[in-house]
């Protein structure tokens, strides 16, 4: 195994706004990847979109990054809403600092 | 008026008249008005063939159909559409408007089976019964319009089987009662079982030309006349006089037998003939009451004359087994006077003989006044005929005691060789005098021979005196050898020979065989017959072999024996009566003179005199007549006394060292010599002298000088008087010797100073240990038998006080057994007057003491037997009392089958683990019928029946040797046992035919897994039932399962039964999926089946793999399905009425139920349920309580453990049951090791994904459990690391469809939550918010993490 098992995505949304899409599963050996992509990502801005819909898995680890993330500027979470890793915000509290959107319906307000 | 056209109700009676009906009158109210609903069901019961009413209404305001006409009954046609109330009368009310109220108030239905009515249809009020199906009839609104009943009726079922089971029950008890009073009481006993059907009954029976009530199920003050004469005018009398001459049943008002407490409620009687007596006549009457709520005609009166027929046949077999038991009696009590004039007879001839014989040899002894010559010939014949007379009483009295059974071998081990050569050589002068030669073979034998020596000496001499007195010329051989495993006796002569017609006569009592030329014609002929008596207690054989002409063997064979006790081998003084005897039969007998020479070799005279002239002078005189010894001083004289034994001393007054009045004191102070004669001589003259000598206690006193003739006179009268006082005590110890009673002497203190020797043979102490100071070494051992002890000493002092008692009391042998003895004892004044004695007299009562013992032991044991009724039954019955009886260490029984394999052993013994020995004993004792001890000498094998269904007991015993009374108490129990065992076989048989017969009609053997079924015959029935199961694989998920109730018992109900089986079993193949549909189709099938109708069943088809049960029943009591968290359904969603009841019923309901892993479903018919006074919702309860208990336990094991739970003993009714244990999933496992790299985590979650995807998780809870397993990966990973990069964590998975867990166990320290590294201390609550339960078990060794999730 490689450590190189998620990637991230950079787009642009509908409003203009930067989407950075992460892939893969985010645990401990990989959440190391995921913060230096999101840092990059995040340079000189003051609210970023990350877009979980792909990702397949995601730990405590990666709610760490999130959190890290929450805690610098404005985060929004797309997640698909059945999905365990929207359990997992929910129940970690990551949905308090930051919005939730669903992949097709856009950024519902938090 | 406008509105809807009047309807019209079809064409049926009760449609007609519907239609006709002013219904405004009714409740109903005009039809127009009705609900739909009511249009509805009135219609649908029109047209139906099934027994149905509707009540309608607050006033339950009945319509009915043409089919429940019968049970409407008169009440029909004016009470169509009239509220109950006005229908039936207040004690059906009472029974029916609560159930209608359960039905409305509930809205559920109602259902019940033989459900009691006291219906009141034809004028009286009838003990009915049906089976009811009570169907709210719901409105529009929700509310019940009125309840729809669909009934059945079963009074004749319910009826008969309760009749025929009192018949049945009757043939049962009376099977063992062997005396009329003892029947009579039975058949009360079973009748006052059914009061409904027999309210009372009276037993008259004839005794003296009287007919006598012989039982009544009343007390005797309420009860009917106790005795009618013959002429008797009351109406009892007239009554059953009709009855005895008719021999016909005659109904008569109940007051003819009423006392004078009747029963209001009993109209009418019927006196019933019973035939018991010899000559087939009418021997009694059962007077038996009328229960007015039954119909005589028809069902209850041929009850009652199959009633009749029972009571008849039962009291003629107890008047035969009565007239049978007379007859034995009386044979017994015949030959059991006639052993007892013998024996008295015999006794009386002894005293008579003693005063002839004593006084004869007294004369032929007497040397003072010698016999002449002729006269001393005369007497020879007088002694020696008196001698064998008193052997024939003597041989008699051993004969009449061992026909009696009272007499008993006193075996010991002794070398038999060595006392057989001893007796015959006693005997071989009388062979040598009648001229023949005597051979003796008798080489030492291998080891010691258990015989009674008194006994083998007689069984000898006679056996040689036969020989001897019909053998004219040649010899006598006398044999002993082994012969296997006996010993063997042989005497053989040359004689005259018997003929061949006379063998089997030889060894009767009393038989002589005629025409043969003996010795002599002396004989009573009961010498071989005695001989035969004495092998026997032996337990031997004798037999003779002869050729006329040519001469006799007789051969006596004993087996070797195990007496312990070691005796003696010498012949005893019996021999020299035989000797005598046979002596006399010499053709020349000689003169036994005994002449004057020997007289006076007999009488020694001692005398003491200083002067040696005077001895010398005194010794020459006396010479001429005594022997004489001589003493010169008187302490030589005491000296010569003591060593000599002289019968006189003449002594000096006058002697050196000791003088004559010494002399005399130290003679009478010592007891030895105390009463010898002492003449004292002395030269002082005169009375003082003489009276001073008198005085000193001297026999005589002589004053010098003296005569010659005075001195011998002197001398001849002191050794008269002293032998007559010799005689005296002589003559009463010989008295007191023949007495056949045992006797003592003892004195105030109790210690015994005389006894005799049959005391002596009693006890086994002997006069050579008195004195017996109290207590007597014969009283019972205080330790071991503490209650005869006690007897014992209260008797003792009853006597010490009165002086007098009688007691029967046991007595302990030198041996160590006791025996009974009766005694009396008297108090009397010694000779002198001057002290008090006791006399005691015992008899040995042991022999009828235990013959007492015996009968009360079998009669106890025929008691116990008559209860059980399987052969395990009588043999554990049979186990117990041979135990208790024997005082075995354990006993056991083995039975054989028909097979010749053994099918019971009784207790936890096996045959296969038994000792060899064992084993070997017991397969003797089968094969020969005959008791066998097993080598070890540990106990006995008893045969009880032998052949291919044999039986054997095996008692473990100290002493496996039984003695005669036992062997007899042995035989006894074995023959009642045997009896028992018999009758026991057949039931068995009979039972087992039964239910092989159903177990053969009923279905698969070979069932799918899961699957356990029972059918239990009703105990006590012989019959086949009705009930049946079957399961029917459909396909390889689906399984059919049916359980059934046929009406009906006996072969016809089993036809019935195997045809709705195939039937159903082919439906099920068919119409795969729908119980309902088979039950529809099988609808059809019944009506075509006589006897099919009615039929309840309950149909399901389990669908294996999702646990759907679907199911359908007709009127069958609901199944039960309990799950493993303890809860359960009823499934009763589905119910329709019985088979065939309605017709064109084309949709039956079906419901489904759900089996989870785990559940048990049970379906049953309701002789599960059903309990004598209990409901039925109370059997369900506890059949629902039964199957939680068991609901773990493997089907198998759980249908046999509900059978004793809800069965119990004596159920009334066959069973057939079915169980399905829905399978539980075996756990799906998970097991993985995790390195210190976090590489790592992603596979494991991959792993854990294929995990519970096997184990059919869910995907999103799969998720959860992932994440949550990962958290804790990842702490133990995090905490890890550092130091380790081997494996640092174990994982373990268990998943089942209830919940999954996994186990994360490493070796460091769990992180607490939100200390040190920040967010990632979240682990814990995450894990605890994704999960059901997260436990951290910190230890020494490491952390584990439990993690648990219920997927329910």
């Amino acid at each position: 195994m490689t450590s190189d098992i998620i990637h991230t995505y950079i787009r642009t949304g509908a409003a203009g706004e930067r989407i950075i899409a992460v892939t893969g599963e985010v645990d401990l050996a990989t959440a190391a990847a995921l913060q230096r992509d999101l840092d990059s990502a995040a340079r000189h801005r003051t609210r970023l979109t990350v877009d979980l819909a792909a990702c397949d898995f995601l730990d405590s680890a990666g709610i760490k990054v999130l959190f890290d993330i929450a805690a610098r500027l404005d985060l929004e979470l797309i997640v698909d809403p059945e999905s365990v890793i929207a359990t997992m915000i929910e129940i970690s509290g990551l949905g308090q600092v930051s919005s939730i959107s669903t992949p097709s319906s856009g950024p519902a307000s938090s | 008026m406008t509105g809807p056209a009047r309807p019209t109700f079809g064409v049926g009676e009760v449609g007609r008249l519907m239609t006709a009906l002013d219904w405004d009158s009714t409740p109903f109210g005009p039809p127009q008005s009705w609900p739909d609903v009511l249009h509805r069901t009135v219609r649908m019961m029109l047209t139906s063939k099934q027994q149905m009413v509707l009540f309608w209404g607050p006033q339950h305001a009945a319509l009915y159909n043409d089919v429940y006409l019968p049970v409407i009954g008169a009440n029909h046609p004016d009470k169509l559409g009239r509220p109950v109330g006005e229908i039936w009368g207040r004690e059906l009310q009472q029974v029916l408007l609560p159930l209608l109220a359960q039905v409305v108030e509930s809205g559920e239905a109602l259902w019940a089976h033989d459900h009691p009515f006291p219906l009141d249809r034809h004028g009286f009020v009838e003990e009915t019964y049906f089976d009811i199906s009570y169907d709210p009839v719901p409105l529009p609104d929700g509310r019940v319009g009125g309840v729809l009943c669909l009934v059945t009726e079963t009074t004749d079922r319910v009826l008969s089987r309760r009749r025929i089971r009192m018949l049945s029950e009757l043939g049962a008890a009376t099977a063992g009662a062997q005396h009329i009073d003892e029947v009579a009481r039975e058949i009360i006993g079973v009748l006052l079982s059914n009061p409904d059907d027999v309210p009372y009954a009276h037993v008259y029976l004839s005794e003296a030309g009287a007919l006598r009530m012989q039982a009544s199920t009343m007390g005797e003050h309420e009860s009917g006349p106790l005795v009618i004469a013959p002429d008797d005018e009351t109406p009892a009398g007239r009554v059953t006089a009709e009855v005895l001459v008719t021999g016909k049943p005659v109904t008569a008002p109940a007051a003819a037998f009423a006392g004078p407490d009747p029963m209001p409620a009993i109209q009418a009687v019927l006196a019933l003939p019973i035939t018991g007596g010899s000559g087939g006549g009418v021997d009694g009457v059962l007077v038996a009451a009328v229960n007015p709520r039954s119909p005589l005609p028809g069902a209850y009166r041929d009850f009652y004359d199959v009633l009749s027929s029972s009571v008849s046949a039962s009291v003629a077999n107890a008047r035969a087994h009565q007239r049978e038991h007379q007859q034995v009696t009386a044979l017994a009590e015949l030959d059991r006077a006639k052993t007892e004039f013998f024996s008295n007879v015999s006794h009386e001839f002894r005293t008579p003989l003693m005063l002839i014989s004593g006084p004869t040899e007294d004369a032929l002894a007497d040397r003072v006044e010698p016999l002449p010559a002729g006269q001393r010939g005369r007497l020879e014949t007088v002694r020696r005929n008196a001698g064998r007379l008193r052997r024939l009483v003597d041989d008699l009295l051993d004969v009449a005691r061992l026909e009696g059974g009272r007499g008993q071998a006193d075996t010991v081990a002794l070398d038999l060789a060595d006392l057989t050569h001893g007796i015959v050589g006693s005997f071989a002068p009388a062979v040598e005098r009648a001229g023949l030669r005597l051979q003796i073979d008798c080489p030492p034998l291998a080891r010691p021979v258990s015989v009674d020596p008194g006994m083998w000496e007689k069984i000898v001499l006679n056996l040689l005196s036969n020989a001897v007195k019909y053998t004219h010329e040649g010899q006598v051989t006398v044999a002993l050898h082994q012969q296997g495993d006996q010993v063997e006796l042989s005497v053989t002569d040359t004689g005259i020979g018997i003929p061949a017609e006379q063998l089997p006569l030889l060894f009767q009592r009393f038989h002589r065989f005629r025409g043969a030329v003996g010795r002599s014609h002396e004989g009573a002929g009961i010498g071989l017959a005695l001989v035969y008596e004495l092998v026997r207690l032996h337990e031997g054989e004798v037999t003779a072999n002869s050729r006329e002409g040519q001469g006799s063997t007789f051969t006596v064979r004993l087996p070797w024996g195990t007496a312990t006790a070691v005796g003696a081998a010498t012949p005893t003084s019996t021999v020299s009566r035989y000797l005598d005897e046979a002596l006399g039969w010499a053709k020349h007998p000689e003169v036994l003179a005994t002449s004057h020479e020997e007289y006076r070799a007999a009488t020694l005279v001692l005398v003491a005199e200083d002067n040696a002239d005077m001895r010398g002078y005194l010794t020459a005189l006396l010479e001429q007549h005594y022997r004489v010894i001589s003493a010169a001083d008187g302490q030589a004289a005491l000296q010569a006394v003591q060593r000599s034994r002289p019968d006189l001393v003449l002594a000096d007054v006058m002697m050196p060292v000791l003088d004559g009045f010494g002399l005399l004191a130290q003679l009478r102070g010592d007891p030895g010599t105390a009463a010898l004669p002492v003449i004292l001589l002395s030269a002082r003259a005169g009375a003082e002298a003489a009276i001073e000598g008198l005085a000193a206690g001297a026999d005589d006193y002589l004053v010098k000088p003296f005569s010659a003739a005075d001195l011998l006179a002197r001398v001849r009268s002191n050794l008269e008087l002293a032998r007559l006082r010799t005689h005296e005590s002589a003559w009463r110890m010989a008295l007191v010797n023949a007495l056949q009673d045992g006797f003592l002497v003892a004195t105030a203190e109790g210690t015994v100073i005389e006894m005799n020797e049959v005391f002596a043979t009693l006890t086994g102490y002997g006069a050579e240990g008195l004195p017996y100071p109290a207590p007597q070494p014969w009283w019972p051992d205080p330790s071991r038998d503490p209650d005869v002890f006690l007897q014992f000493t209260v008797a003792f002092a009853t006597v010490q006080q009165r002086g007098c008692g009688r007691f029967v009391l046991p007595l302990r042998h030198r041996d160590g057994n006791l025996v009974w003895a009766a005694i009396a004892a008297a108090s009397v004044r010694d000779r002198k007057g001057q002290q008090e004695l006791l006399v005691y007299t015992t008899r040995d009562v042991t022999a009828e003491h235990l013959a007492a013992q015996r009968q009360s032991a079998l009669a106890r044991f025929t008691e116990r037997l008559v209860a059980p009724r399987g052969v395990r039954e009588v043999l554990d019955v049979g186990v117990a009392e041979f135990r208790d009886q024997w005082k075995a260490r354990y006993a056991f029984a083995i039975s054989w089958g028909s097979s010749g394999l053994i099918d019971l052993i009784t207790g936890d013994t096996s045959w296969d683990t038994l000792d060899p020995g064992i084993r070997e004993a017991i397969t003797a004792a089968c094969d020969s019928g005959e008791l066998h001890t097993s080598t070890g000498g540990t106990g006995i094998a008893v045969p009880v029946q032998t052949g291919v269904r044999a039986a054997v007991l095996w008692l473990d015993l100290d002493r496996p040797s039984l003695r005669g009374e036992d062997r007899m108490l042995l035989t006894g129990l074995c023959e009642q046992l045997a009896q028992a065992l018999t009758r026991a076989r057949v039931f068995d048989d009979h039972r087992a035919v039964a239910i092989t017969l159903q177990r053969a009609i009923l279905g698969p053997t070979d069932l799918p897994p899961g699957f356990a079924v029972r059918y239990e015959p009703a105990v006590g029935q012989l019959e086949v039932g009705g009930d049946w199961y079957d399961v029917v694989r459909i396909g390889p998920d689906r399984v059919g399962v049916v359980v059934g109730d046929c009406v009906g018992r006996g072969l016809g109900a089993a036809a019935v039964m195997g045809q709705l089986r195939s039937a159903c079993r082919a439906l099920l193949l068919t119409s795969h999926n729908a119980p309902s549909e088979v039950l529809a189709a099988l609808d059809d099938f019944a009506a075509l089946i006589p006897d099919a109708r009615c039929t309840t069943l309950c149909c399901a088809i389990i669908d294996l793999a999702s646990g759907a049960v679907r199911y359908s029943s007709a009127g069958h009591p609901p199944g039960l399905l309990v799950h493993l968290d303890g809860s359960s359904d009823t499934l009763d969603a589905a119910n329709s009425v019985p088979l065939a009841t309605v017709s064109g019923l084309r949709h039956r309901p079906e419901a489904t139920a759900a089996l989870r892993p785990g559940s048990t479903l049970l379906l049953y018919t309701d002789g599960l349920i059903e309990h004598r006074r209990e409901s039925l919702a109370e059997g369900m309860r506890r059949a629902r309580a039964a199957l939680l208990d068991l609901r773990t336990v493997a089907p198998e094991e759980l249908a046999s453990r509900l059978a004793e739970r809800l069965l119990g003993e004596g159920y009334e009714d066959d069973v057939a049951y079915l169980i399905y244990r829905c399978p539980q999933p075996v756990p799906e496992l998970f097991s993985a090791e995790l390195p210190a790299d976090p590489q790592r985590l992603r596979p494991l979650r991959h792993s854990l994904h294929t995990w519970l995807a096997t184990a059919a998780v869910e995907q999103q809870v799969a998720d959860e459990i992932v994440l949550a397993v990962n958290e804790a990966c990842t702490n133990t990973i995090e905490h890890a690391h550092r130091f380790n990069s081997g494996l640092i964590a174990t994982i373990t998975g268990t998943a089942t469809p209830e919940a999954v867990e996994v186990i994360v166990s490493d070796h460091g320290h769990w992180k607490p939550p939100g200390n040190g590294s920040g967010s990632r201390g979240r682990g814990l609550p995450l894990m605890n918010m994704l999960m059901d339960d997260v436990t951290v078990a910190a230890g020494a060794a490491g952390t584990a993490v439990r993690l648990w999730k219920g997927l329910r």
